[in-house]
């Protein structure tokens, strides 16, 4: 990876150490409060209220692909990349009244604490239950990955080339293991709510330094408009917003936000209904403005370094704060930027470890009364499946972009199924798990190639696959029915 | 109006109508020119899109989510 930029003075290395160091304080104090039981663990009681609640669901969103892929898709696509993500994600609020509701109220009654956990009780099922769970699991670690990777490229910058991209990457996988493994969901939510406070502040403080640092954000943007007017196209650079693509990115966050394993959880999580609602209603307000700053920083950065392609690309917030910034501010943005990524590498950690430690470990081991062997399996499971995303992190896929678009369009295939459970009674689960598997079949066969995207009709291929699995399920609902009745 | 704001197809048709709104080349084919702070200035419409989106998103969370 290239490195073009200026010896690194001590102030930068003593904010990344202090900020590991306040962070590092805040869990233990979360360890401190938290009860030592799965559910205090694994949902920090049921007990989060409206801002803790909005902040850990946003933190958890907004992650390494908010810094680094946000800013990147807008050096390669432009402004259409804005409201593409502004609006989509607000969209996704929907889902907390289609799927959130209805599991905040199931986790209540019957004390679910994972996904298929609710599966089960819903269908019966225990393939199904499995299903979800292998499912979540397995395309969260693109995703996880991508965090590991954020990290490296962040640290690899802003150090000017002293600390190593895998170093770094292993670095803070290894401090997000420790405060993870310490205070579990008490520790994450009450970091999440620093970090995220953390991340938009010092993004907005960015866009403002960088855009006065090149005459003016106006002036920037109209110098770019003149060297690149397919950037504030409607259509964006490489005309890649067609009415179909542009139709598909807007709906897909519907359906693939609430099936991440560590929103999804955090459904469980919320004190009150009203406080689900509340932050619902946050959720589809603060992505107008928020995703507006990194998509402004990756345009402008057309101006300092022009030509950039792929990986080169998503490294273009950090290039443009060192390049623009004094140190010591360059270093407390990127280290906002580590705590997005922080903030959402833990949540999937303890998604995940929780995933295995109840879907799994407790299923297959028949240790459901051993409350403190749960907890201890779900500690040891974050820092194995850690280690995991940090091999994948180590030959990252071409860009950011593309290593989320695996992972979300894998975890969007569960929605079909996951609706069908909630809110139509006495499905047959043979349906569900065929609408799964196909899904995810046609998922990997358009990823790798196998199967040809024509076969999606201009439009991105998760929306072919989501209709494939809807009229699945639908024809479930039919077929139940009638033999019920 | 009690009543209609008590039916979910009214909300979910409110919801479909706003994403109507974001397929804004069914009716209006734009010129991009830089306008507020150098940004597009079809960026304005969206961004209208999406205040009537929350402000809707809104009213449903209060008279109909319960």
């Amino acid at each position: 990876m290239s490195s073009v930029y200026r010896p690194l003075p001590a102030v930068v290395y003593f904010i990344l150490i202090a900020y590991i160091a306040i962070t590092f304080l805040g869990s233990l104090i979360g360890a401190i409060k938290m009860s030592d039981t799965p559910e205090g663990y694994f949902l920090a009681n049921r007990n989060l209220r409206t801002l803790t609640l909005f902040f850990t669901i946003l933190a958890t969103n907004f992650s390494a692909y908010y810094f680094l892929g946000y800013a990147g898709e807008g050096y390669r696509k432009g402004y259409p990349f804005y409201f593409m993500m502004a609006f989509g994600t607000a969209f996704a609020c929907l889902s907390f009244y289609v799927i959130g509701m209805k599991v905040w109220k199931l986790g209540k009654e019957h004390g679910y604490i994972t996904p298929s956990e609710l599966v089960f009780g819903k269908s019966g099922s225990r393939t199904l239950a499995l299903l979800f769970s292998a499912v979540m699991i397995l395309f969260t670690f693109p995703y996880l990955a991508l965090q590991i990777v954020g990290a490296g490229y962040l640290l690899e910058n802003l150090s000017d080339g002293d600390i190593p991209y895998f170093r770094g990457a292993f670095t803070i996988t290894l401090f997000t293991i420790s405060y993870v493994m310490l205070g579990g969901m008490t520790s994450v939510a009450r970091t999440d709510l620093k970090q995220g406070i953390l991340t938009f502040a010092l993004m907005l403080l960015a866009v403002i330094v960088i855009g006065r640092a090149l005459g003016g954000i106006a002036q920037a943007n109209e110098q770019v408009f003149e060297r690149l007017p397919a950037l504030f196209s409607r259509e964006g650079g490489g005309e890649f917003y067609t009415p179909r693509k542009w139709f598909s990115w807007l709906i897909f966050w519907f359906f693939c936000i609430p099936m991440f394993p560590q929103i999804f959880m955090r459904f469980y999580v919320a004190s009150d209904i009203s406080h689900l609602k509340k932050s619902a209603l946050l959720y589809a307000t603060i992505p107008l403005f928020v995703s507006m700053l990194p998509v402004i920083i990756g345009v402008m950065g057309h101006l300092s370094f022009p030509g950039l392609e792929a990986r080169a690309a998503d490294q273009i917030l950090p290039k443009m704060l060192v390049a623009h910034t004094p140190e010591w501010f360059g270093a407390l943005v990127m280290t906002g930027a580590l705590a997005a990524l922080m903030s959402t590498l833990d949540s999937q950690l303890l998604a995940l470890g929780t995933l295995f430690t109840r879907d799994i470990f407790m299923v297959f081991s028949k240790k459901e009364n051993d409350l403190r062997a749960q907890v201890n399996v779900g500690k040891i499971s974050v820092a194995v499946f850690a280690f995991i995303g940090l091999a994948i992190a180590w030959q990252p896929f071409d860009t950011i972009f593309d290593m989320g678009k695996m992972a979300f369009s894998g975890l969007s295939v569960l929605f079909p199924a996951a609706f069908a459970l909630l809110w139509w009674e006495k499905i047959h689960p043979a349906f569900l798990i065929i609408s799964v598997v196909i899904g995810e079949i046609m998922t990997v066969g358009f990823f790798y190639g196998w199967i040809d995207t024509d076969w999606a009709f201009g439009f991105e291929p998760f929306i072919v696959v989501l209709l494939v699995c809807f009229i699945i399920v639908f024809t479930g609902k039919i077929f139940s029915q009638e033999q019920n009745s | 109006m009690k009543n209609l704001l008590r039916q979910p197809y009214f909300w979910g048709l409110l919801f479909v109508l706003i994403l109507l709104l974001t397929q804004d080349y069914l009716f209006v084919k734009w010129e991009a020119a830089p306008a507020f702070l150098g940004l597009p200035n079809w960026l304005l419409w969206f961004v209208g899109v999406h205040v009537v989106f929350i402000f809707i998103f809104y009213f449903f969370t209060k008279k109909y989510w319960k």
